[in-house]
């Protein structure tokens, strides 16, 4: 009996394994294949029998480059994506903060609406927005792209959490030894909360990196273009050139695959981190 | 989570307590403050002419043009900041897809920042000049300075930019619909491949005995074309439609409207009556034109059905001996051809006519007069005999000027390839998509119809009947 | 005194510090939703959003349109279609992970690579992968000798083939999701079923299903909301198309809005989906409050 039940888990953990590494491979290929493909020559590439490009043309890569301002766009994704971020952790550590240790008038209701919010799709709201910008004066400007993603309530409620499960007396204590509202936010509290904050700028970082549509509509001009804007734009120049759009699609995805490894164990714990608290 | 870490408190005079909260709310006010301050700064530029860093007048130009195109269009359009006198430098920009240009045009206008040009479609500079959004052209065209002579311009592309009378647009890259075919196949199936047919009732013989299935003879594979295949095995064993066997289907085809469009015109019928009100398309000349569509698959079983780019991957594999597209498509096809092309303009019924696909350039209005003067001189050159005749006959599109015909660079492509022949001589007869404002959503009625002719099993008239009907909702609508 | 107490209760510095968050989120996260109902009764054109005042028809105009239904559908058929797998396939590796497997981590960065990757840029080459000469047919043909049919471009396939890629797309998310969730679950549970003489299938049912449902709600919930929002993929892969098979309703609002220029209708349905989706979450909410179990 002894023997069999080994032979069982040995049995289970390779059956384990083969669905592991089959899903693994399926999650793969898409890139191995976008990669392989971004070598080839157009006719290679529009031959799916062909696995391997007969040479490595890495001309397409800087074929591709030429084309269209992508390093003009790589700087404007990065600046924006990068200010963003700052700005969403500035504002909601300072929001979750009156939220968890402040009583205010309205606290329950204003943070009920403010849920909603989360709930309501980017499109819908983009016609609205339009015409705001509009009236701001803020169209075809980096303000249009950078000021509207400052705030959301997803890092409030995430920070808001955290800072509920820190100690009350925490505050008591630093209040009597004189320590003002603001000191305590920026010495303490800040210091403490690297977890939630490092989540927060992930996702945002991430989000805003992919962000699409807003920027399509919100910029009228070439050089104000993110990434997936001017990728999307190059899709449409270059409909059947696929070795050249694998080219472009690789060196655009590749600063975040790159980005993502260097951070992976905080990727990961912030994801997990969201979804175990309801 | 929990966290277990030390933390130091610093001992803080008590006094700075209360300074620190309004110091916070001050940064915070002011920050707001700077923000939206800014903002209305950075606000849209009152209409101040740009130049360029050599003190040119920069003009802005939207564009559709991929690929290819679009190497052609920068080349003259290089050649024109170089050479002309007016110190006027043309920046282009490829926006997307015309669906993408079209959006960006509309969000451009509703901001305030469109470009100076930009290719329209007519729908679009019908919606553009109800909001007074386009420069109105006739006072530069018959201008003595800056003018050109209207009876040049080709009179069916004149009539199609004019709205009510005055005109708002100049036609700029326009596009014929041509029958291609493989000459070498022709030969095969015994057609004289110079005589391209005419008329439907020859495109029906024609691609009846260009339809071919392989039949192995003793040295090499041969070829029995459907009537002689029946008559040995059977009437209707000829393989169906769309099967594996080594099969060459006379024709290839896309669910179109435009194709559809043009068999309707053909036919002497009219998608919407002339004062737009009311849609034509269960007229007897249109069910005519829909029965010969269907019958071509269904009946005559000569039409593959395909979709996508299909159609013309079959053809240049020479599965299909024709198909139906756009001469641009001639472009992109001649490179991967391993057989003599023949291009020629469409087999018709009862009238010789095209109807024209592609845009015209239309100068925005909320820019000084300079720039709107630059953005004509551009314009005038571009569609002036020498430069439409290069266009033409760089990338396919109609010239513009009837004197283009007769230049140098018309006669010699010409001659060096007669395949342009439909591109470059002047056509009989030329008709367009109907032009009210709510055309889009019409020609998208129009394209399920004509999806649903070969797709469904309805007859045409009841699937035209319906689009009608449809159609008609929407134009009442309109009228609104 | 009551004037005295009531401003004495709440701290009103809390304003300085919410004031930067609140005055964008209001601005162009909530005013936006109130001024889409305000351009929601007028009909405009390109320049003025605001031109006549119509009322209700632009709601009549939506809730009659075959379109719209049309879209609700699909949009159905992707959210059917989807979720249930997505969750299925998701909980399915995550709990094959939380096996005491060498190299966990390897798995969990690669089933997390398609998360991050941009929705654009891998649409690009999903749609190459769809063609019908493309890698997709070839692997198909290699596997089950069939011809693959024109994926993107077949009316029957094309919501398929986005369901597929989505599901992709998303997977990895919910299995990292789902494997927090199945670490909470404290061994000694699994221990005491076992000395208890249970099986797998019965431990499983009977121990982890009921101790990670707040997780699989949560999850659940998330998956519907954010594919019922489904867009990227149909604009850059099938254009709503062929024949409005993949027009969802959000790509449906695109088009009224960009390609008809029809702001008014745009956003009555704007204001519709609003209602919708906020009416989906909470039916959510209230019927998973009920059946969660809580330790």
């Amino acid at each position: 009996m002894f023997k069999s039940i080994q032979m069982e888990e040995r049995v289970l953990k390779s059956i384990i394994h083969v669905f592991l590494i089959s899903g693994a491979i399926t999650m793969l290929a898409p890139f191995i294949w976008m990669i392989l493909t971004s070598f080839k020559t157009k006719k290679e590439a529009l031959d799916s029998s062909i696995i391997f490009p007969a040479q490595w043309i890495f001309g397409n890569y800087t074929t591709a480059w030429n084309s269209a301002p992508f390093f003009q766009y790589f700087l404007n994704t990065i600046f924006v994506a990068l200010v963003c971020t700052i700005m969403q952790l500035i504002t909601s550590s300072l929001a979750a903060y009156a939220f968890s240790h402040m009583n205010f008038f309205g606290k329950e209701w204003m943070f009920g609406i403010l849920m909603g919010t989360m709930m309501v799709p980017q499109q819908v709201l983009l016609v609205p927005n339009y015409f705001i910008l509009k009236q701001l004066g803020w169209l075809n400007t980096f303000l249009a792209l950078i000021v509207p993603w400052s705030a959301g309530f997803f890092g409030i409620f995430l920070l808001r959490q955290f800072f509920l499960t820190l100690p009350k007396d925490l505050w008591d204590a630093a209040r009597i030894d004189g320590c003002s509202r603001f000191k305590f936010f920026y010495k303490i509290l800040i210091p403490l909360s690297t977890a939630p904050l490092m989540t927060i700028a992930i996702f945002t970082f991430v989000g805003n990196w992919n962000s699409f549509l807003w920027p399509l509509f919100v910029t009228n001009d070439q050089k104000f273009y993110t990434l997936q804007v001017g990728l999307s734009n190059f899709s449409q120049s270059e409909g059947t050139e696929w070795h050249l759009l694998m080219a472009a699609s690789t060196f655009c995805v590749l600063p975040l695959i790159i980005m993502f490894f260097m951070a992976q164990k905080q990727f990961i714990q912030g994801i997990a981190h969201t979804g175990s608290k309801e | 989570m929990g966290m277990k870490r030390t933390m130091a408190i610093k001992s803080i005079n008590k006094n700075e307590y209360a300074g620190e909260k309004f110091r916070l709310v001050a940064i915070v006010i002011f920050l707001l403050v700077t923000l939206l301050g800014s903002g209305c700064m950075c606000g849209p530029k009152k209409k101040m002419p740009q130049y360029t860093a050599d003190g040119k007048l920069k003009i802005v130009f939207w564009h559709s043009m991929a690929g290819n195109l679009g190497k052609v269009l920068n080349t003259m359009v290089d050649e024109f900041n170089k050479n002309n006198k007016d110190n006027i430098f043309v920046k282009t920009e490829f926006i997307g897809e015309y669906a993408m240009l079209n959006q960006k045009i509309a969000a451009a206008v509703f901001a305030e920042i469109p470009p100076h040009i930009s290719q329209v479609y007519e729908t679009w500079t019908l919606q553009l000049k109800n909001e007074n959004a386009v420069a109105e052209l006739d006072r530069f065209i018959d201008s003595k300075e800056v003018g050109i002579d209207r009876n040049d311009i080709v009179p069916a592309l004149l009539k199609n930019v004019t709205i009510d009378g005055k005109i708002y647009s100049m036609p700029f890259n326009k596009s014929i619909p041509v029958l291609y075919y493989n000459k070498r196949l022709f030969k095969m199936a015994g057609l004289d491949p110079e005589k391209p047919p005419v008329t439907w009732d020859q495109y029906i013989e024609y691609g009846k005995k260009l339809t071919m299935i392989e039949k192995k003879g003793y040295f090499f594979s041969d070829y029995t074309n459907m009537a002689d295949y029946e008559k040995m095995n059977g009437a209707g064993s000829f393989p169906p439609n769309g099967s594996q066997n080594k099969v060459i289907w006379g024709n290839a085809f896309i669910s179109d409207p435009w194709s559809f469009e043009n068999c309707i015109y053909q036919n002497g019928g009219k998608i919407l009556s002339d004062d737009g009100k009311t849609a034509l398309i269960n007229s007897p000349e249109a069910i005519e034109a829909a029965n010969y569509v269907v019958d071509k698959m269904k009946k005559h079983r000569f039409a593959m059905r395909t979709s996508g780019r299909e159609h013309q991957n079959e053809f240049i594999a020479q599965r299909a001996a024709m198909f139906e597209g756009t001469i641009v498509s001639k472009l992109f096809i001649q490179g991967y051809l391993e057989f003599p092309l023949g291009v020629a303009t469409l087999p018709y019924k009862k009238i010789n006519t095209s109807v024209l696909s592609g845009t015209n350039a239309a100068i925005f209005s909320c820019f000084s007069e300079a720039e709107i003067l630059a953005s004509w001189k551009f314009i005038k050159w571009f569609t002036d005999t020498e430069q439409t005749a290069r266009w033409a006959v760089e990338t396919t599109y109609m010239p513009v000027r009837k004197s283009a015909y007769q230049t140098e660079t018309v006669k010699n492509t010409l001659k060096k390839d007669p395949n342009m022949k439909p591109a470059l001589t002047m056509l009989e007869s030329i008709d367009f998509e109907p032009q009210v404002a709510s055309w889009f959503e019409c020609r998208s009625i129009l394209s399920k119809a004509t999806e649903a002719l070969t797709l469904s099993d309805k007859s045409p008239k009841e699937i035209l009947d319906a689009a009608a009907a449809e159609m008609n909702e929407v134009l009442a609508l309109e009228a609104e | 005194m009551n004037k005295k107490s009531f401003f004495k209760k709440y701290e009103w510095s809390a304003w300085a510090y919410l004031l930067p968050a609140l005055a964008i989120i209001v601005t162009f996260h909530m005013l936006p939703i109130l001024y889409s109902l305000v351009i929601s009764v007028h009909s405009g054109g390109m320049t003025d959003y605001f031109k006549k005042d119509v009322g209700l028809s632009n709601y009549s105009y939506i809730i009659t349109n075959k379109h719209f239904w049309y879209a609700m559908w699909n949009t159905v058929y992707y959210v059917v279609g989807s979720v249930p797998i997505q969750i299925f396939l998701s909980l399915f590796i995550a709990i094959l992970l939380n096996q005491k497997i060498k190299n966990l981590e390897m798995y969990r960065v690669i089933y997390f690579l398609p998360v991050i990757t941009s929705i654009n840029a891998i649409s690009i080459v999903w749609k190459y992968m769809y063609q019908k000469t493309g890698i997709v047919n070839s692997v198909l043909g290699f596997l089950t000798g069939m011809p693959g049919p024109d994926w993107l471009m077949d009316t029957f396939w094309a919501m398929p083939a986005i369901i597929i890629m989505s599901v992709w797309k998303g997977l990895g998310y919910n299995v990292i999701i789902f494997l927090a969730g199945l670490q909470n679950v404290p061994p000694s549970l699994y221990d005491a079923a076992k000395i208890d003489g249970a099986g797998r299938w019965k431990t499983f049912w009977n121990v982890t299903w009921p101790l990670i449902s707040p997780t699989t709600f949560f999850v659940m919930i998330m998956s519907t909301i954010s594919s019922f929002q489904v867009f990227a993929q149909v604009y850059m892969m099938t254009g709503g198309g062929p024949q409005e098979s993949t027009t969802v309703i959000i790509y449906y609002l695109y088009q009224l809005a960009y390609v008809e220029h029809k702001m008014g209708k745009a956003s009555a349905l704007a204001f519709i989906l609003f209602i919708i989706i906020f009416g989906i979450t909470y039916i959510q909410k209230r019927v998973t409050a009920n059946r969660v179990h809580y330790n």
